[in-house]
């Protein structure tokens, strides 16, 4: 059967009859007790996001879904498409299911698409993406000595980050959909 | 790899929060140490999994060994030799952590020194203030008042706090207090994370033995290996005069909450 050892961001649980999909996890062992799995899930139903402890031994279930790679390609804020890059299908998917992960997305991105009984049910975006900087302000050159000097830069897709004072516009960063941090300018 | 630029990024981080902690306990009179990292014994504790190995021993044969899962026994083993104020910056192992605030290989810092609760938690708030370069003070809650879940995490709307006064069933390693009310024992939580794990500590050799019976009755009912009981550790409590605090503090965790940084991994050189 499987155990909370098992999960992942993006998996979809049945819990007391609702689909709920993991959006975070820690394997934790706390000083005293078992080991244990910290979640957060979010609710399809509700989209309501819930912090949950799961023992080590307890037994989940699983929801039986569908993962497909598709490309993300336009969205106006409350519809978006994505295309499956094969079979040139497209399949629409509501703000709601999108949320969060909308401040994230750019034409081309690939993403996972989860469909339960062929309805879109969660979007699962790879954990760093890839962005040119659009516009960051230079910093004079006595302040880059420090990487740990941050400053705002705007993305090509219109999302603005904190960087690294010694990240140029032009340059390509990746950045973890998580938490949106920057991670590191690629090479 | 990562580029130059964030490797240096990297390096100043790690630099400056472990030269800050360095600097504050240096000041204080303390003294670094370096201890093993392959240990006979790697830690009793029932939810806690070790990296063992066998480790071949000179005229043949092996012997089980164990990366550590903290220093604590090896600091133990110096305060109980007399050392007093005595501090170490290590790598340690525990298997099967991992997600955003967790990785199997982190630094934990520990330092010792003779003390009571009082001093053990204003110290451990003034090391923080330092090294974070912020001067906010760290506001006690009583773990009654904490709102704790059966998972040991506090849910109160605050930013950065000390729980304190552990119930004595969760004394842990602690001694209890003269009054028998309470465990000293405290954790600091900021921004969700459990930053550190203070103790005014037992020094009872025979209650020490009795847990790590315990512990070791609970690894075997949980089918995890058992590692047997370090004689030597305990001797070494039981020459341990007067009061002695001590802290374990996870300096990624540190680090992260210095730089603003949400996943441990975006901290590390060799990610």
């Amino acid at each position: 059967m499987p155990s909370p050892n098992e999960i992942k961001k993006g998996t979809v649980l049945k819990k007391d009859g609702d689909l709920v999909v993991v959006v975070d996890f820690q394997r934790v062992s706390p000083g005293k007790g078992s080991s244990f799995v910290r979640t957060k899930m979010k609710s399809l139903a509700t989209g309501k996001v819930k912090e949950e402890n799961l023992k080590s031994g307890e037994v989940l279930e699983f929801a039986d879904v569908q993962n497909k790679q598709m490309q993300y390609i336009f969205g106006d804020g409350s519809m978006f498409t994505f295309m499956d890059g094969r079979t040139y299908e497209q399949v629409e998917i509501s703000g709601d299911i999108v949320g969060d992960a909308a401040k994230y997305l750019k034409e081309g991105l690939d993403v996972t698409v989860v469909t339960h009984d062929g309805t879109p049910i969660a979007l699962d975006l790879p954990a760093k993406i890839e962005y040119t900087i659009a516009s960051t302000m230079d910093v004079a050159k006595g302040d880059t000595a420090s990487g740990t000097v941050m400053k705002d830069a705007e993305l090509d897709n219109g999302l603005t980050v904190k960087v690294p004072a010694f990240v140029k516009q032009g340059e390509v960063v990746r950045i973890n959909t998580l938490s949106g941090d920057y991670v590191e300018r690629v090479n | 790899m990562l580029s130059k630029d964030d490797i240096l990024r990297r390096i100043e981080m790690w630099d400056v929060t472990m030269s800050r902690v360095r600097s504050f306990l240096d000041s204080r009179g303390f003294v670094e140490v370096r201890t093993p990292l392959l240990v006979d014994h790697p830690g009793m504790e029932p939810n806690l999994d070790p990296f063992a190995v066998d480790v071949h021993v000179l005229g043949g044969g092996k012997k089980r060994m164990g990366l550590i899962t903290s220093p604590e026994y090896s600091m133990k083993k110096l305060v109980g030799a007399g050392i007093e104020k005595v501090y170490t910056m290590t790598q340690t192992f525990r298997n099967f952590e991992s997600g955003s605030l967790n990785i199997p290989e982190f630094m934990m810092l520990e330092w010792y020194a003779p003390g009571d609760y009082e001093e053990l938690m204003a110290e451990t708030e003034e090391l923080l203030q330092y090294v974070l370069e912020d001067k906010a003070p760290w506001k006690r809650i009583q773990h009654q008042n904490a709102k704790m879940d059966a998972f040991g995490d506090p849910h109160v709307e605050e930013e950065k706090f000390f729980v304190t006064q552990y119930p004595t069933a969760e004394a842990s390693l602690a001694r209890h207090s003269k009054n028998g009310a309470y465990a000293e024992r405290f954790e600091a939580f900021a921004r969700g994370m459990e930053m550190c794990n203070g103790f005014c500590e037992l020094t009872d050799a025979v209650e020490q033995r009795a847990r790590f019976k315990n512990e070791q009755e609970e690894r075997r009912a949980a089918g995890k290996e058992v590692f047997p009981i370090d004689e030597e550790l305990l001797e070494a409590i039981s020459k341990i005069k007067g009061p002695v605090y001590g802290n374990a503090l996870g300096v990624d965790r540190l680090i992260m909450l210095k730089y603003g940084i949400h996943n441990i991994k975006d901290i590390q050189l060799f990610p």
